[in-house]
């Protein structure tokens, strides 16, 4: 179930803000300055202060607003588990709802709160279909529900500064929280959680990095 | 202007403003002149407009040579291509924008924590 009744906070208030230790990092300037006209690739709702902060770069933003069908897609998987879809036909699906990610490899992602929107026995199959959709240099970044008790709540975020993340609204919903192994595990060799902070209101910020940048760095 | 009752079925070529509150299918080009998808425009089409106002639904890509305006009650799938692009609060986008900024992310200026109503992307910078 998604969008289960609650507050949602009124669009005439100023959006609550995030501050960040790993975006900083995530957008290092000598780093970004290699990768010349990036690839950004975000999960999230378009809203103006995540256009007026991408718009810095020379980029092109791929926009996927994907929370809402995601959450629904899981509900659906959840129904189907007596005989549960291969990852193959998992990825076709998946890849039909992502469809506007196009042709392009993504030198950062933002995926805010997504990995909580993905059934657990679809995180392999998402690992796998963004495999092809990542640059070997990518950096990702997002959330995930931490600790045990916190209320589960489908957030549309955007970017508000450097190390400022603007949650513009809240409301409570059915999500799928999963461990920090779990993850690891599904995203396999090419993206692994790097860095993770953990915030007060029990959400673990994290950092992805692409096992073969991290190899280079190393050197 | 083509009204909230008609559908039309092909392409459109206007030399001339034009409203479109009902539904378009195939391809709308206005070199010249705005382009307004009202609020109760549906139009399914690739869009080449001076200027683009899109207060309705639009699955299409979206190329504004002077600027393309999403509203709050706007709704685009598609890609935009423009040296402009506003989006206002409410309005909802899914697709792809090229930005021609070129900070570096360190210096970018943080932006102020309450958002502006509506946001002017400049490609000039």
């Amino acid at each position: 179930m998604i969008g289960l009744p609650g507050k949602k906070s009124d669009r005439n208030e100023p959006p609550e803000t995030v501050t960040s230790r790993l975006l900083p990092v995530m957008l290092d300037e000598k780093r970004l300055a290699s990768l010349g006209t990036l690839n950004i690739l975000d999960f999230g709702r378009a809203n103006s202060g995540s256009l007026e902060f991408f718009n810095q770069f020379s980029c092109r933003l791929c926009v996927l607003d994907a929370a809402d069908s995601l959450l629904e897609w899981s509900a659906g998987l959840q129904t189907r588990m007596e005989e549960p879809p291969s990852n193959q036909q998992m990825q076709l699906e998946l890849s039909g709802l992502l469809s506007s990610m196009g042709a392009h490899r993504y030198d950062l992602v933002f995926f805010w709160d997504t990995l909580n929107h993905l059934h657990e026995h679809a995180l392999c199959a998402f690992a796998g279909l963004m495999r092809r959709y990542l640059s070997a240099d990518c950096r990702g970044h997002g959330f995930m529900l931490h600790k045990r008790g916190t209320q589960p709540m489908l957030r549309h975020m955007g970017m508000a500064g450097d190390n400022l993340i603007s949650v513009h609204s809240q409301t409570p919903a059915v999500l799928y929280p999963h461990n920090r192994k779990v993850v690891n595990d599904a995203l396999g060799p090419d993206l692994r959680i790097d860095q993770g902070v953990l915030h007060g209101d029990g959400h673990l910020e994290f950092l992805l990095v692409s096992d073969a940048a991290k190899a280079q760095g190393k050197r | 202007m083509i009204g909230s009752k008609v559908k039309v079925n092909g392409d459109i070529i206007s030399s001339e403003d034009l409203l479109v509150e009902g539904e378009v299918t195939g391809t709308i080009t206005l070199s010249e002149n705005e382009l307004v998808i009202g609020t109760s425009g549906r139009v399914q089409a690739n869009i080449n407009a001076k200027t683009v106002r899109i207060e309705g639904e639009v699955k299409g890509d979206v190329d504004g040579s002077e600027r393309v305006v999403i509203c709050a009650s706007g709704n685009v799938q598609g890609n935009v291509s423009s040296p402009r692009v506003m989006l206002e609060d409410g309005g909802r986008f899914k697709g792809s924008i090229d930005m021609g900024g070129s900070k570096p992310a360190s210096a970018a200026k943080p932006a102020p924590a309450v958002a502006p109503e509506v946001h002017t992307i400049d490609k000039a910078g």
